[in-house]
C-alpha cells in the first residue's frame, strides 16, 4: 500500500491535497481532503466587495470578493460544525493591524489544528500592506510566531523578487510553512463598458509562474512549502511535488468541480503505486537540478 | 448528501428563434429531484477555456429529462449551441431554494422579460390548480419566444415590446404598473434591473424573484454571487435564486 501522507509543522495530513481558503462549502466537506483552509476571518463581520465578485480570463478567473466575512464571533460557531468532519482544520486569519492578527490568533490557537496568516489578499489594502511593507512584515510574523504554539503558516503574495526575501524573514521568525501563493493583482477591461475589473487572478494561468518561484524558494531555503497555483488535476499535483511543496493547496478547481480533488489523491496514488513508491515523502523535491535561477 | 454531480447525454438541442436554445437533457435524477425555479451548473467544455460553469435555470421536466431555454451572449453559451444529440454534459444540479408554492395560491402572475421566461413552464405544470396570468416583455416581436405550450395549458397572456411591434408599446414592468390586478403571487423573473427597479417601486410582500448574479462554483464556496437583502448579505446560489422581492436592495 501506499503512504500519502505528509506533515507540516506539527501536523500530519493523511495525503497533500489541501482545499485552499475561501473555495469550498463547508456543506460540501468530507473527510477524504488532506485538510481543510476556512474563509479568512476577520475580527469583525466584513461585507466584502459588491458584485460581480468574479471575472473569467483564458485558463483562470480573477476573483474581488474582498474578504467577506461573517467575523470572529459567528465564525466560532460555525467552527463546531466544521470540526464535526475528522480532518485538519487550518483557520486562515486577515486583519488590518499587528493587534487584529494577535487577538484572532490568540483565540484560535486551542480551537484548530494550524493557523494560515493572510497578508496577501490583494482585495483588501489593509491586509495587502503587509505584503508590501517588511518592517511591518516581519514585526507581525515574529509577533504571531510568540503567541501560536500550533503550526503556523504565512500566504504569501506572488510578486517575484520579493517572495523570496519574504520567505527568508518567515525562515529567520521560525514559521512552519509558507503558502506559495495567494492570487496575483490583475485586471481585465470590458471593451462595451469601457470598465476595468480588479481582482485576484487565479487557475491553470499563473501555474507556471508559482511552479517557478515554489522551485527557487527550495533551491535556497529549508523551509516547508504548500504549493497553491493552477492545479487542476493529479499530474499539476505532482509537478509541485517534485519542486519540493510537501503539500498542494486546490482553489480555483473547486469552483469548476468540488469533487475533482478527490480525483487527484487517487491520481496521486495510482501514480506511486505504479512507479513502486511506497511513500509520498520519497518524491517530494525529486526534480533533477534545472536551469539556473534568477540572481537575488 | 444529495448526489449533486452528474455527467448527461444530450438528446436534443434546438434553435427556438435567433439566437435562443432548448436544449434538452436526460437525467432520471435530476428529472425526479429538480423544484421549479432550481438551476443546473453546466461545464461546456472540457479544459480551462472557458473554465466556469455556466448557470441555466431549469426550464421544464418531462419523463426522465429536463430541459434548459438559454441565449447566446458569450463564450460559453455559444459552444452550448453547438452540442449535439449524443453529447454528454457535466452537470451539477439541481442547486438552489427554487419557487415556494402553496395551495392557497390560486390566482397567480408570471411577469418576465426576454429571456427570463425560461423557469416559467415548469411552474406552470407545479401550479395544478391556480389561475395563471404571465406577463411577457420583449424590445421587439422577433424576440417573442413561442408561447404555445403555455397557451395550451390555459395560461391568459399579456405581452408587451418597447418598440410597439406587439402587444403593449412599452417594458413588461410599465405595463404590470399600468394593469393593477391583484394577484395571490407573484413570479418574476428577467433583467437584474428590472427586478431591482421593481423591488423600489413596489414593496410586494406576495412575490418572489429569480435572481441571477455572475457565479463561480455555484455551490456555496466561493462567496461570488451575493446579493444584499434585508436579512444581510446572501448567496444567489445557495440562499437563492429565488427570493422574496420585497426582500431586496441594491448594493
Amino acid at each position: 500500500m501506499v503512504d500519502l501522507s505528509t506533515c507540516i509543522g506539527k501536523i500530519v495530513l493523511k495525503n497533500p491535497v489541501i482545499l485552499a481558503s475561501g473555495t469550498y462549502s463547508p456543506s460540501l466537506l468530507s473527510c477524504d481532503a488532506g485538510a481543510f483552509v476556512t474563509k479568512s476571518v476577520t475580527l469583525s463581520p466584513c461585507e466584502g466587495a459588491p458584485p460581480p465578485r468574479i471575472h473569467e480570463v483564458e485558463a483562470g478567473i480573477i476573483n474581488a470578493v474582498g474578504l467577506q466575512n461573517p467575523g470572529l464571533e459567528k465564525f466560532l460557531e460555525e467552527l463546531n460544525d466544521l470540526k464535526k468532519v475528522k480532518i485538519p482544520i487550518i483557520a486562515s486569519i486577515a486583519g488590518e493591524t499587528i493587534k487584529d492578527y494577535c487577538r484572532l490568533a490568540e483565540c484560535l490557537k486551542d480551537k484548530v489544528d494550524a493557523i494560515e496568516v493572510n497578508i496577501s489578499c490583494p482585495n483588501k489594502e489593509g491586509v495587502f500592506t503587509f505584503s508590501k511593507d517588511f518592517f511591518l512584515m516581519k514585526e507581525l510574523i515574529s509577533t504571531l510566531r510568540n503567541i501560536i504554539p500550533i503550526t503556523l503558516i504565512i500566504k504569501l503574495s506572488p510578486i517575484p523578487f520579493f517572495v523570496l526575501d519574504a520567505v527568508k524573514l518567515c525562515k529567520d521568525a521560525g514559521v512552519d510553512a509558507v503558502c506559495v501563493a495567494n492570487t496575483l493583482p490583475a485586471m481585465a477591461v470590458l471593451i462595451k463598458e469601457r470598465n476595468g475589473f480588479f481582482g485576484g487572478l487565479s487557475g491553470p494561468a499563473i501555474k507556471p509562474i508559482i511552479l517557478r518561484m515554489v522551485y527557487e524558494i527550495k533551491k535556497r531555503f529549508d523551509i516547508s512549502v504548500i504549493g497553491c497555483g493552477g492545479i487542476m488535476n493529479w499530474e499539476d499535483a505532482l509537478e509541485y511535488l517534485l519542486v519540493g511543496a510537501v503539500a498542494v493547496q486546490v482553489g480555483t478547481l473547486n469552483l469548476v468541480d468540488p469533487f475533482a480533488y478527490k480525483d487527484i489523491i487517487k491520481g496521486l496514488k495510482e501514480f506511486l503505486m505504479k512507479e513502486g513508491i511506497k511513500e509520498l515523502s520519497q518524491i517530494i523535491g525529486k526534480i533533477k537540478d534545472g536551469r539556473a535561477c534568477y540572481s537575488t | 448528501m444529495q448526489k449533486i454531480k452528474h455527467i448527461c447525454k444530450v438528446l436534443k438541442n434546438e434553435e427556438i428563434i435567433e439566437n435562443v436554445f432548448k436544449m434538452k437533457i436526460l437525467s432520471p435524477y435530476i428529472a425526479k429531484n429538480a423544484k421549479a425555479g432550481q438551476f443546473v451548473h453546466i461545464k461546456v467544455a472540457e479544459g480551462h477555456h472557458p473554465l466556469l460553469r455556466r448557470p441555466f435555470c431549469i426550464h421544464d421536466i418531462e419523463e426522465e429529462t429536463f430541459s434548459i431555454l438559454y441565449k447566446i451572449k458569450g463564450l460559453g453559451t455559444k459552444i452550448l449551441s453547438c452540442k449535439k444529440e449524443g453529447d454528454f454534459l457535466d452537470v451539477l444540479g439541481p442547486l438552489g431554494n427554487g419557487f415556494s408554492i402553496k395551495e392557497e395560491f390560486k390566482n397567480v402572475l408570471f411577469l418576465c422579460g426576454g429571456i427570463g421566461i425560461a423557469p416559467f413552464p415548469l411552474l406552470a405544470k407545479k401550479l395544478v390548480d391556480a389561475s395563471i396570468t404571465l406577463l411577457y416583455g420583449v424590445k421587439k416581436k422577433n424576440e417573442i419566444i413561442p408561447l404555445k405550450d403555455l397557451e395550451k395549458m390555459g395560461i391568459e397572456i399579456l405581452l408587451s415590446t418597447e418598440d410597439g411591434s406587439a402587444g403593449y408599446k412599452g417594458t413588461a414592468l410599465e405595463l404590470f404598473l399600468k394593469i393593477k390586478r391583484d394577484f395571490d403571487q407573484i413570479y418574476i423573473c428577467g433583467p437584474k434591473e428590472m427586478l431591482f427597479s421593481l423591488a423600489s417601486i413596489k414593496k410586494e410582500t406576495h412575490s418572489q424573484a429569480l435572481f441571477e448574479e455572475r457565479m463561480g462554483c455555484g455551490v456555496g464556496g466561493c462567496g461570488c454571487c451575493v446579493i444584499r437583502t434585508v436579512d444581510g448579505i446572501k448567496k444567489v446560489c445557495e440562499d437563492g435564486p429565488v427570493f422574496p422581492l420585497w426582500k431586496i436592495k441594491r448594493w
